[in-house]
């Protein structure tokens, strides 16, 4: 699937396994996006004239498709920055009460969560709270959780798409959350756009005030009554188109996506198996994330030298510290596959690292 | 120097003047969570001269090369010497070329910190 991605044109030895950081962007969505530029740009909801009527009516397209791709209604589904607005937007709004939240969130759901919730207990297993709030998929340890269980333990249910949505498409309606965050860039969009569901947008509150919120601006503030209350300012427009190319993408390729995750992690084990590499952190995983810490070697020289030879994979905590805590480990290098990843990426990683383990462990 | 010569890996693998001191007149310790590196530095002070360094701590090949490396190089000489010392003497020391991971000079200046943080430590 290179062929689609043209970041291999230009560098034909990439071996690109920071996927959970960032995916990389296929032509489809690079053109797209220029093409809107050059075509069809105006700013939105707000021109009588023909060029903004049909930017706003592309926006709204876009709106449309994210909600189909969530299994939700259009006026539940706002564009925001990125995945950490979008989960500060919910858990704000449900601040002062009693939360859960698991040991493996990213900062951008736990710090918001440790801010904002009266009281808040973390742990491995879902426990009953008010508020729970959870991942859909770890950046580090690739687990899924179960939410049908986070459901039935919570009052108010917060999910974390942002790693989820790149590999398989969430069907809302079978967990039925109150607040679901994505980020574009993680799922072969654009960064800059951001979406929130929110399953009661009447009930809640922005995190910003300002144009495009509002219907009367006088003694007295009325709002927009629908979703559009949440996107004050002008929205990212372009990117918010990309994001629809991104999922008219990832549907297209969704059953190639599904096999070739299966595959690499299998893979993937299997290699590190007989080379008798560290096994990655956790049991089993769900997606193709592979954190390891080697006891002998940093991880920052690992990833450097893995980057000598063109393999990118990340170091560091991940944004997950109270993870790495948990786990009693300082750091971890991490490498997470995507569509555009095949056995030969794999092959390469390996050889390398043993290369890495034969240079230092003597 | 590559920092990833031989010459580093040896002193990685076994750092000089490495090792906790006991009796030590100050010491100082930093942790820098992005990627849990952590070392914790010993002097003994006599008459304003550092008459022996040691340090302790966990890192990347950068991290425990040029700490180890600042420690051999202060022992002997007075903290008047020491503390003039710019982020840039680091290279020096070290001779570790970094212009193709400029972002490994964070990992560079953790010892040259810590030192830092004792001679404010010491001045009070
Ligand atoms: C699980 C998870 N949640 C949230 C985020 C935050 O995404 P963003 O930085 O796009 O807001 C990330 C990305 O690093 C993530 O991996």
């Amino acid at each position: 699937m290179k062929h689609l991605f043209p970041i291999f044109e230009r560098y034909k030895e990439l071996v690109y396994l920071d996927s959970a950081a960032s995916t990389l962007k296929p032509k489809s969505v690079i053109d797209g996006i220029a093409q809107f530029y050059s075509y069809h740009y105006a700013n939105i909801h707000r021109g009588a004239y023909p060029l903004s009527e049909e930017a706003t009516e592309m926006y709204e397209k876009a709106r449309e498709s994210v909600a189909r791709f969530l299994g939700v209604k259009p006026d539940q589904v706002a564009f925001l920055k990125n995945a950490t607005e979008a989960l500060n937007l919910a858990v704000y709004n449900l601040r002062g009460r009693e939360g859960w939240t698991s040991v493996m969130e990213h900062h951008s759901l736990y710090v918001p969560m440790k801010k904002y919730m009266k009281k808040l207990a973390v742990g491995w297993k879902i426990e009953k709270a008010a508020v729970v709030a959870i991942t859909q998929g770890s950046n580090v340890l690739g687990k899924v959780p179960d939410m049908k269980e986070a459901r039935e333990q919570s009052q108010y249910l917060i999910v974390d798409g942002t790693q989820y949505v790149q590999h398989f498409r969430p069907y809302l309606p079978s967990f039925d959350p109150d607040f679901y965050a994505f980020s574009g860039h993680k799922i072969f969009g654009p960064s800059g756009v951001g979406v929130l569901y929110i399953k009661e947008p009447e009930r809640w509150e922005p995190l910003l005030y300002g144009g495009g919120t509002v219907e009367y601006v006088g003694e007295t503030i009325t709002f927009k009554p629908n979703i559009q209350k949440y996107e004050a300012g002008t929205p990212p427009i372009a990117q918010v188109w990309g994001l629809k190319l991104a999922l008219d993408f990832f549907l297209q390729h969704e059953e190639e996506i599904k096999e070739n995750d299966k595959r690499l992690i299998k893979y993937m084990e299997k290699r590190l198996e007989e080379e008798k590499l560290p096994a990655p952190l956790g049991d089993k995983r769900d997606i193709p994330v592979f954190s390891f810490y080697w006891e002998e070697v940093h991880p920052h020289d690992v990833a450097t030298l893995l980057g000598r030879k063109h393999i990118a994979v990340r170091s560091g905590h991940h944004c997950a510290q109270p993870l790495h805590r948990a786990l009693g480990i300082p750091a971890s290098f991490r490498a997470s596959l995507s569509l555009y990843n095949d056995e030969k990426d794999v092959d390469r990683f390996i050889k390398e690292l043993k290369v890495i383990r034969d240079g230092f462990i003597r | 120097m590559d920092l990833y010569d031989e010459h580093y890996l040896a002193i990685y693998k076994n750092p000089y003047n490495y090792g906790k001191m006991e009796d030590a007149d100050v010491k100082g310790g930093a942790l820098k969570p992005s990627c849990g590196d952590q070392v914790e530095i010993y002097l003994k002070v006599k008459d304003g001269k550092i008459e022996k360094a040691r340090f302790i701590g966990k890192g990347c090949v950068v991290s425990i090369v040029g700490t180890s490396l600042l420690m051999k190089e202060i022992e002997g000489k007075s903290i008047e010497e020491v503390k003039k010392w710019g982020p840039e003497k680091m290279y020096e020391i070290t001779g570790m070329d970094l212009s193709s991971n400029p972002s490994r000079e964070q990992c560079l200046m953790l010892g040259y910190r810590v030192l830092q943080d004792i001679f404010k430590k010491l001045s009070h």
